[in-house]
């Protein structure tokens, strides 16, 4: 098992000995986690195809921002504003009564979505930064179901009780549902935007994959 | 044929009135039906057959999505030319039954679904609309199927 003071990161100084007074202590606890958040940072996610990833994502999710942002500052009508709230229409019903809304826009997808599809973004940018091992350690099946059930209770409840969904429960239970995913789908996606990107290379420029 | 197992499975899912309304949690009904799809191919392999990859599954995801936004639009059509508007007014008489309360924008949706007529030109459009997202969540579907089903190496 490594040790707390074997830990050395490629192209960082040499840490300090432990043993020292408690201001030194935290002074190297706090200089190990930043090598470790830098190792991170400039290591292991710069690579191409997380970024890639990363990206898509954002854009994904910034777009479900920017329509409520483009109705106030270009109008309620325009055509910016119009062919977001359509980019998102065939993957969400887009009801305001079911929407997170800015100075009484909604957002171009309903709550349960936005916090769908926020917390899938946090989930695989956190595993990016955060050991995660513990959790990919619990069987697939279990992920996807804990991740699942919640979100599933909340949407057929109100069809066979008397429970009504609240916007709480709606954003918490899709907030699960898109971690889950996120937990299950992060190594996949990377992998396939690696194998398209190889395979763009390979019909580009003729070369061999990685 | 499991691709058009879970294609079949979303198109109900899509065109049946009532049902459609599973699609309101994520697509949940597009990601079944790539997962489904995932789960019947994996049933049909032999143990003496390649293993199933995630190749594969995008491959499936892929199919199961066309299948299904092309099958998706002829289920509607049948459904609106043979019952009209009876399949919307039984699930409009069901969910009153239920007492469900339903956002304000539903019933306004219901009534532009009444005035709407299938055309041809219309039809088209609608795969065309339908096709990438259905395919994306599919194949999206068909990814869960293959993290919840690929071969786990053995424990060290």
């Amino acid at each position: 098992m490594t040790k707390w003071n074997d830990i050395k990161i490629a192209g960082q100084p040499d840490l300090p000995d432990r043993s020292g007074s408690i201001v030194d202590k935290f002074t190297i606890t706090i200089k190990l986690i930043l090598c470790k958040l830098s190792g991170t940072l400039f290591q292991r996610s710069m690579k191409k195809d997380i970024i890639i990833l990363y990206s898509i994502l954002f854009l994904w999710n910034a777009g479900i921002i920017a329509a409520p942002v483009a109705a106030i500052l270009t109008g309620a009508q325009s055509l910016v504003s119009e062919i977001l709230y359509s980019f998102y229409h065939p993957v969400c019903h887009q009801f305001a009564s079911h929407s997170f809304s800015i100075a009484g826009n909604k957002f171009a997808v309903c709550e349960r979505c936005t916090a769908i599809y926020f917390s899938f973004f946090f989930g695989v940018a956190a595993a990016g930064f955060f050991p995660m091992n513990r959790l990919r350690q619990i069987p697939p099946i279990w992920i996807l179901m804990c991740a699942s059930l919640p979100m599933m209770l909340d949407g057929v409840l109100p069809w066979v009780t008397v429970y009504e969904p609240e916007a709480l429960s709606r954003t918490a239970s899709g907030a699960l549902f898109g971690f889950g995913l996120s937990l299950l789908l992060r190594q996949s996606l990377i992998e396939i935007i690696s194998y398209i990107g190889s395979t763009s290379r390979k019909r580009l420029y003729g070369i061999k994959s990685r | 044929m499991p691709s058009l197992y879970g294609g079949l499975l979303i198109a109900t899912l899509w065109a049946i009135p009532g049902l459609n309304l599973i699609n309101c949690l994520c697509c949940a009904g597009v990601l079944m039906g790539g997962f489904l799809a995932v789960l019947l191919y994996q049933k049909d392999q032999s143990p003496e057959s390649i293993q199933l990859t995630q190749r594969d599954c995008i491959d499936l995801g892929i199919y199961t999505g066309i299948v299904a936004s092309v099958a998706a639009v002829i289920i509607q059509v049948v459904v609106t030319m043979v019952f009209g508007d009876v399949a919307l007014e039984m699930m409009l008489r069901l969910i009153e039954r239920m007492q469900v309360d339903l956002p304000p924008e539903f019933s306004e949706m219901v009534e532009q679904a009444r005035g709407q007529h299938p055309t041809f030109i219309g039809s088209i459009f609608s795969i065309m609309v339908y096709l990438i997202p259905n395919t994306l969540f599919s194949v999206l579907g068909a990814l869960i199927g293959w993290n919840v089903f690929k071969p786990r190496n053995p424990a060290p």
